[in-house]
């Protein structure tokens, strides 16, 4: 009898806690800097979330907590009471492949963290200069690999999602390349333009506004990527296909209430489908995109797998 | 003249932000209030309030800090003249002739002197680097790893031998500041150096709470040391004002020399390591050879205020064009600033001129990264003015008013606002312990001789030199000849090495001049 009452008081006060979900801003940690690429969606993110009808007009509000390449946030988001008023957004391309290349950590996303939905997803590029005869992908793979030259390809950083589809590509394809890692996809972009490397793996957002001097040859995605619609993918060109993107998702600590989970997923939803938040990412050269939390977690799982034996190839290869 | 049309647009963007307005101007009373405490540099304004302008949008942030690196400089005249020591080295030139005419019951008319100097000598300084960097960065933009590798040792060369007075130690002060970058995550391998196996150093040593350490918190262990020692200084000024004031007639015999002063500075300012504190005694002593009056010269002279004040403001703009042209800080201002814009997304460099290179903002506004540099030099134009007119009319009564505040509760308070602006930075206790570890660091090298400014310069330029040089050896089939077959890595290369050569056959002479 006792337990009964302990029980349903329990359950009482828990159905009066989360009757209306959210009573108050929610935190969305940003695991960067302000200012970032993750940032600026976040904040773009955050400022519509609070117009969707299951947020009670709650704003989430972003707070940066940079440190070890994103995964210091996730885990204080991990360790966080699950009563959903700490959460946290990060692309799953970028967790995956950090969490893999840092095992000391220990910390492994798929299990600490729940997966709430996807906003907008980046894509990775097989860029080139503008200037290169080869019009497709397969073009280019035939023109490089019958020069007998070692391709010189630049990337975001030496174990990110950019970086490993760019394994992942020369591999498939057997063509005798040379990497060379810079900080962050900017750096990576610019040494393209600048003509030091003959191409590049990186976010197609960061070719907005150079596309006097680079094209993007191919997207290593299942479907093309309503931000580049004209590009076509690896496998449409009859090359090895892949099946990588990484969608911007939002997370909260494992065990969040029922409620939580269904108030925030519908939010993200909302968000995907408002006019005004396609036009923010627009202009970060990104598209709206939406992956319900089940997708968004089958994604992630893939990323692991994909991503594992290229991030130990790479780290082999240090040693 | 696009830079010109350029320029206007500039002013369009910084007209239509109310908050830049109202930052640039709230910069120009800050950096004044800063330079005038003695001990306090525009270095240490910028590193305190640089956590500030994480809430601000890139513009007003950016405006902020560069104007108070401006006004800053100019504030350190008025503590030089009205309290007899400098409250920034870059005015420890000013207190020859500035102090002695204050003394004898004319400090409006030094003050006023300084303030003109020191606007005449900022606009010019400005306007070289408006129309120069814009027309260097169109070289620089094909530059890859191995001219950046160049550039970059160059840069660690010079800043080493030329900060302070011992080659030797600015050499180690360069190689200190070195090894504190390589803490970190390698980005091209993605192994932890130097970590301790903690997640907290896998992105490096961050760069504010390392400045607040070295410029704020060893500034502070200075003062206390000095006020437990009453170290007596003379900071009398005379009760009656003698014909104090300055008139046009002074001010236009001045114009030949505030020239020749303020391009001194700007040549002085373009030189990576070699800044304002250098520039107001290169100033200073040719105009003090040139002049007839030679022998007045220290007594209280007009032209001794104005030479130093007009080179040293002189040095604020040139010396943003390593940054703007090559993402090279060759300043500690600008070592500071690189953050700035790192921390709102923009990559520092030739790039930034590019007018398809597009920004956005919290609020979603968008604009190209070449409007934000050309509204941010109109934020450095309007900055200008706004801090002359506060220091023509304002700058006794700031004077005065520091005067009164006892500093055991302006430094004890001073040291909490530091504190704070570490942790805040990243919200991280650790930047805490960070702060001040380097505050004794700081302090120790000061107290030693070594150069902290050198030790920072190097902090930020040790990083990327080292990807620079690791990436152009992937890109090379030969090894380290790569830098010897680019012909301009290899002028980079052979500029260091003059400088070392020079400095070490100067610095050889003065010794042996001294033991004979």
């Amino acid at each position: 009898m006792k337990a009964f009452l302990l029980a349903s008081a329990a359950a009482l006060t828990a159905s009066a806690a989360w009757a209306d979900y959210p009573e108050r801003p929610v935190r969305l940690i940003v695991g960067f800097s302000a200012g970032g690429g993750t940032d600026t969606s976040a904040r773009g993110f955050g400022s519509f979330v609070a117009s969707a009808p299951t947020m009670n007009e709650m704003p989430m509000v972003v707070v940066n907590q940079p440190g070890g390449s994103g995964l210091q946030a996730a885990q204080t988001v991990a360790d966080a009471d699950p009563d959903g008023y700490t959460l946290y957004i990060i692309n799953n391309g970028t967790m995956s492949a950090t969490a893999l290349s840092t095992p000391e950590a220990g910390f492994d996303p798929r299990e600490s963290l729940t997966n709430l939905g996807c906003v907008t997803q980046l894509v990775t590029g097989l860029q080139v200069p503008a200037g290169h005869p080869a019009t497709t992908a397969a073009e280019w793979v035939e023109a490089v690999k019958s020069s007998g030259e070692t391709v010189r390809w630049s990337t975001s950083g030496a174990a990110t999602m950019h970086a490993i589809v760019g394994h992942l590509f020369m591999d498939a394809n057997e063509i005798s390349h040379q990497v060379v890692p810079f900080r962050g996809g900017s750096n990576a972009r610019n040494a393209l333009v600048a003509g030091d490397v003959a191409a590049s793996f990186n976010g197609n957002q960061l070719v907005d506004g150079f596309e006097d001097s680079i094209k993007v040859l191919g997207v290593p995605s299942a479907e093309r990527d309503p931000a580049n619609e004209d590009v076509p993918t690896f496998a449409e060109q009859g090359l090895e296909g892949l099946n990588v993107t990484g969608p911007m998702c939002v997370y909260g600590p494992t065990g969040l209430p029922e409620e939580v989970v269904a108030d925030v997923s519908a939010a993200i939803q909302a968000v995907t489908e408002m006019e005004g938040f396609g036009r923010f990412m627009g202009r970060s050269g990104l598209a709206s995109m939406h992956l319900t939390p089940e997708e968004g977690a089958a994604n992630l799982s893939q990323l692991y797998e994909t991503f594992g034996p290229v991030v130990e190839q790479i780290s082999a290869a240090q040693n | 003249m696009s830079a010109f049309q350029d320029l206007i647009g500039g002013f369009g963007m910084l007209f239509g932000d109310p908050q830049a307005v109202g930052f640039t101007i709230l910069a120009a009373f800050v950096g004044i209030v800063f330079g005038a405490l003695p001990g306090l540099t525009a270095s240490a304004a910028i590193a305190m309030l640089l956590p500030l302008s994480f809430y601000l949008g890139p513009l007003p942030a950016l405006a902020f800090l560069y104007v108070i690196g401006k006004s800053g400089r100019y504030g350190g005249s008025i503590a030089a003249i009205l309290f007899n020591t400098p409250g920034t080295a870059a005015s420890a030139a000013t207190m020859q002739d500035g102090h002695p005419m204050a003394k004898r019951g004319q400090p409006n008319r030094a003050l006023r002197t300084a303030t003109l100097a020191s606007v005449f000598g900022d606009y010019v300084g400005e306007i070289i680097l408006i129309f120069g960097a814009v027309w260097i960065a169109q070289y620089t933009r094909t530059f890859g790893p191995t001219e950046y590798f160049a550039i970059y040792l160059m840069a660690f060369v010079v800043i080493g031998s030329v900060v302070g007075k011992s080659i030797l130690k600015g050499l180690l002060s360069t190689v200190l500041g070195a090894m504190v970058a390589l803490i970190g995550v390698d980005i091209i391998t993605n192994t932890p150096r130097l970590t301790f196996g903690t997640q907290d150093l896998r992105d490096g040593m961050s760069l504010v709470p390392l400045l607040i350490g070295v410029f704020v918190i060893s500034e502070i262990i200075i003062q206390a040391e000095r006020m437990a020692k009453q170290v007596a200084v003379d900071a009398g000024i005379a009760d009656e004002h003698v014909e104090d004031r300055l008139t046009f007639a002074e001010v236009r015999g001045l114009i030949p020399l505030l020239f020749r002063s303020s391009l001194m500075g700007s040549v002085i300012g373009m030189m990576p390591g070699l800044g304002s504190s250098v520039a107001c005694f290169v100033a200073y002593g040719e105009e003090k050879r040139r002049a007839a009056n030679r022998e007045e010269w220290g007594t209280g002279v007009i032209e001794g205020i104005a030479a130093p004040e007009s080179a040293n403001n002189a040095v604020s703009g040139p010396s943003m064009i390593p940054l703007l042209t090559l993402g090279v800080p060759g300043s500690t201002v600008a070592a500071v600033l690189i953050g700035v814009f790192l921390i709102h997304g923009i990559q520092v460099g030739p790039l930034l001129f590019s007018e398809t290179n597009m920004i956005i903002t919290d609020a979603g506004d968008f604009f190209s990264s070449r409007e934000l540099v050309f509204a941010l030099f109109a934020a450095g134009l309007l900055g200008i003015a706004a801090y002359g007119l506060m220091g023509f009319w304002g700058g006794p009564l700031i004077g005065k008013t520091i005067a009164r505040i006892p500093p055991r509760f302006l430094y004890p308070f001073i040291f909490l606002t530091s504190v704070a602006a570490a942790y805040s930075a990243r919200a991280s206790i650790l930047d805490v312990a960070i702060a001040l570890v380097f505050g004794v660091v700081g302090y120790l090298m000061r107290r030693t001789g070594f150069a902290p400014a050198a030790f920072v310069i190097a902090f930020v330029l040790a990083r990327p030199m080292e990807e620079a040089f690791r990436q152009a050896l992937l890109l090379s089939d030969d090894g380290v000849l790569i830098f010897l077959r680019e012909p301009v890595a290899g002028g980079f290369l052979l500029v260091g090495l003059l400088v070392l050569i020079l400095r070490a056959i100067g610095t050889n002479r003065a010794a042996r001049r001294a033991a004979a």
